[in-house]
């Protein structure tokens, strides 16, 4: 049953696979639906939501595990060769979703699909080749075991030609953590991952090593001549802007350490301080001037925020801030060589850096109250490369540290300094000097998340300096920060296409009258927020500086002015928490560990710690939520998703 | 006579998307090494002009319109 398209940017089939019986079909998903639902994330939540009950567990027949793109991937738009992997997630037994760059999506797209949906276990490990619509599933016995990049270069022998180059594929793999189904492995595809949640055990699970595709299918771009003409402002626009034509390509991610250090948002010693001594030592500048050969992208984006480093001879990828973070000043570490080794090994084995860093910085603290005695303390990192080994393999201790921070407190204690929310671990950002960031932690949809939870740090400090310890206006600005984030993630682009949004004075002149004043307003604008989400039809144009409305009408032809774009990030966030509620969340999932919340960072400084109480109640206000923090009917009939279940 | 036309890039447009390389065929486009360290403006350019079949696909794949096929 193929289910073609009106609008541009689609390739009109969604392919389901069940490795049990090796049944592949079409899944229906009609334009009413890409109208409503996008793609990307938020295309995986509706399937999810149309399929679950919330009886399912991670690893069961009964889950999904879907791949899915959205409408501009391989438009040409910028950053946009991006995929989504979304499932109920082994840690936090919830939906998780995680983005993820390379090139796998440009090439789904190629073969002729907006996304795949497998499901069930394959009796031997096996790998998919898609090739325009043909799907072909393969033994994967001699790839068992392999690492991620020995992974994807078998995988390219075996799609040599006879003219002895590989044919063109984007592909996807996990490596020996996901076959042992370490609760937070990671997918890997080139260098990029899909790191957070545990989608690799998923995959584990299901004995399906790799997925590769191609093909020479065409994106068809409803107005070519416009979207051409728009893209090349865009693409000006980007390499002008301080954010994304300076820091970071110059510096990538970790360009943020400095700033977070100033801003005493830098989780050190397992969140226990918010800024550490050697900071310096595990920056991005010394990373940039010491190690970076050169700035890499994603295909289709011009930011090119990854670096590639060169470490005991073998150039590989660097580390992002929050692994840097993590491995560093989280585990009390300053040694920057070290670091790069370790974030290469963690990407070969197929286990989230953040996680994982999260889950050792949980036994170190344990070890150190003599509360779960494990050898492993803060300083002392020696033996870390076969600390990973051990997890990747489940062997000895590393058993144990393979199932997170949640599971391990809840068996030794400790919950207070477990810093996870809903089973997933917090990425590097300490909270309480970033209460709106903090406040986004305990809400987001997939646990420990600063993206999915609004990264309002870029308003705390990091790209604008609004207040960062008050309550005011952050529950709205944070609904509008991840309504935004889950649009940008559905039509396939790169959140970091978001950063241009900020007007270049304000963040070349941070000490600008008008900084300041919009530093100062910011806070008090919250009831604006709220009247463009109530009426979304009064923000009927386009933001001279978001240049994803106008690309999304271009490529799709399908009207979308900025309400319309808000309203239908608003619609996939509430999407995928009306999904989790089935699953048993509410505000009571909606929690930080209680060191975020009763221990000062600052003792001298009442107000250094996250006042969630007061938070939450303004964001669910703002939502539109009931007091347990749950999508009202109302709202649900509002934002069509109730009408259009199938259930 | 298209075999004979090869891609010329603007280097001032280029933004070093890397789409041209991916869609060659016949791996002829590169992107530049770093002039120096640090340097962040790396585009794309004919690596192996003998190799080019003038086929276009890259001028198809460019978003921004900086490749035009012309003979060298």
């Amino acid at each position: 049953m193929h289910m073609p398209t009106e609008y541009g940017g689609y390739m009109g089939r969604v392919l389901q696979i069940n490795l049990s019986s090796r049944e592949c079909k079409e899944y229906p998903f009609s334009d009413e639906e890409r109208e409503l639902f996008i793609g990307g994330k938020t295309m995986a939540a509706k399937i999810l939501y149309d399929n679950l009950n919330g009886t399912e567990k991670a690893f069961s027949e009964e889950n999904l595990l879907i791949i899915s793109t959205g409408p501009l991937t391989g438009s040409g738009a910028p950053s946009s060769s991006r995929f989504n992997i979304s499932t109920i997630s082994p840690l936090t037994g919830y939906i998780t979703s995680s983005n993820c760059g390379g090139n796998f999506g440009y090439y789904l797209k190629k073969a002729g699909l907006d996304a795949l949906v497998l499901r069930g276990k394959s009796k031997t490990p096996v790998w998919i080749e898609i090739q325009n619509d043909k799907v072909e599933i393969h033994d994967a016995e001699e790839l068992w075991g392999l690492r991620t990049s020995e992974t994807q270069q078998a995988l390219d022998e075996k799609l040599r030609l006879k003219n002895g180059r590989v044919r063109k594929n984007g592909k996807i793999c996990i490596g020996p953590a996901g076959e042992h189904q370490v609760l937070y492995s990671c997918i890997v595809s080139n260098e990029r991952v899909a790191g957070r949640g545990g989608a690799g055990a998923v995959m584990g699970w299901m004995n399906l090593k790799a997925v590769c595709a191609g093909g020479n299918r065409e994106v068809k771009v409803a107005d070519k001549e416009r979207m051409v003409k728009h893209t090349q402002k865009w693409f000006r626009y980007l390499k002008k802007h301080p954010l994304t034509g300076n820091q970071l390509p110059r510096l990538g991610t970790p360009g943020l350490v400095s700033p977070m250090q100033m801003r005493q948002m830098l989780a050190t010693k397992n969140y226990k301080h918010g800024t550490y001594d050697d900071f310096e030592k595990i920056s991005g500048e010394v990373l940039a001037e010491k190690y970076n050969i050169v700035n890499k992208g994603c295909l289709s984006c011009p930011i090119k925020c990854a670096r590639t480093v060169e470490i005991d001879g073998q150039k590989v990828k660097g580390p992002e801030l929050e692994t840097l973070v993590l491995l560093g000043s989280g585990f009390l570490n300053n040694d920057l060589e070290a670091i790069l080794r370790w974030n290469h090994e963690l990407d070969e084995l197929g286990l989230d850096t953040i996680s994982c860093a999260n889950t050792i910085a949980y036994a170190m603290e344990a070890n150190e109250k003599g509360i779960w005695k494990n050898g492993l303390s803060f300083s002392q990192v020696d033996g870390m490369p076969e600390l990973f080994q051990k997890i990747a393999f489940r062997e000895g201790i590393g058993d144990e540290l393979a199932q997170g921070s949640k599971r391990l407190s809840e068996k030794y204690g400790g919950k207070e300094f477990a810093n996870h929310v809903k089973g997933m671990e917090l990425a590097a950002y300490e909270p309480r000097k970033a209460v709106g960031l903090g406040l986004g932690y305990a809400v987001s949809n997939r646990g420990g998340c600063h993206l999915n939870g609004g990264y309002l740090t870029i308003l705390e400090g990091l790209g604008l300096a609004i207040d960062q310890t008050t309550y005011h206006g952050k529950g709205d600005l944070t609904m509008l920060f991840q309504d935004l984030m889950e649009m940008i993630s559905a039509t396939g682009q790169c959140l970091f296409t978001s950063y241009a949004f900020f007007p270049s004075p304000l963040l070349n002149h941070p000490n600008a009258w008008y900084t300041r004043a919009v530093n100062k307003v910011l806070p008090y604008c919250g009831c604006v927020v709220r009247i463009i989400n109530k009426f979304p039809e009064i923000a009927f144009f386009h933001l001279p500086v978001f240049h994803h409305t106008k690309a999304f009408e271009y490529v799709t032809g399908m009207k979308m002015p900025f309400g319309k774009y808000v309203r239908c990030g608003e619609r996939g966030y509430n999407l995928e928490r009306e999904l989790n509620r089935r699953f048993g969340v509410d505000s009571k999932k909606d929690v930080l560990p209680k060191r975020l919340v009763k221990e000062l960072q600052d003792p001298k400084n009442p107000s250094s710690k996250v006042p969630l109480r007061k938070l939450k109640k303004v964001y669910y206000h703002a939502r539109g939520w009931d007091r347990r923090g749950l999508p009202t009917e109302r709202l649900l009939r509002r934002l069509k998703i109730k009408e259009t279940a199938q259930d | 006579m298209k075999e004979k036309m090869q891609p010329q890039i603007d280097e001032k447009t280029c933004a070093g998307c890397s789409l041209c390389v991916e869609n060659c065929p016949m791996e002829c486009l590169k992107i530049r090494e770093p002039a120096f360290h640090g340097d962040i403006d790396t585009i794309a350019y004919l690596a192996e002009p003998e190799d080019c079949i003038g086929c276009g696909l890259c001028e198809k794949a460019c978003p921004i319109a900086a490749i035009t096929l012309r003979k060298p």
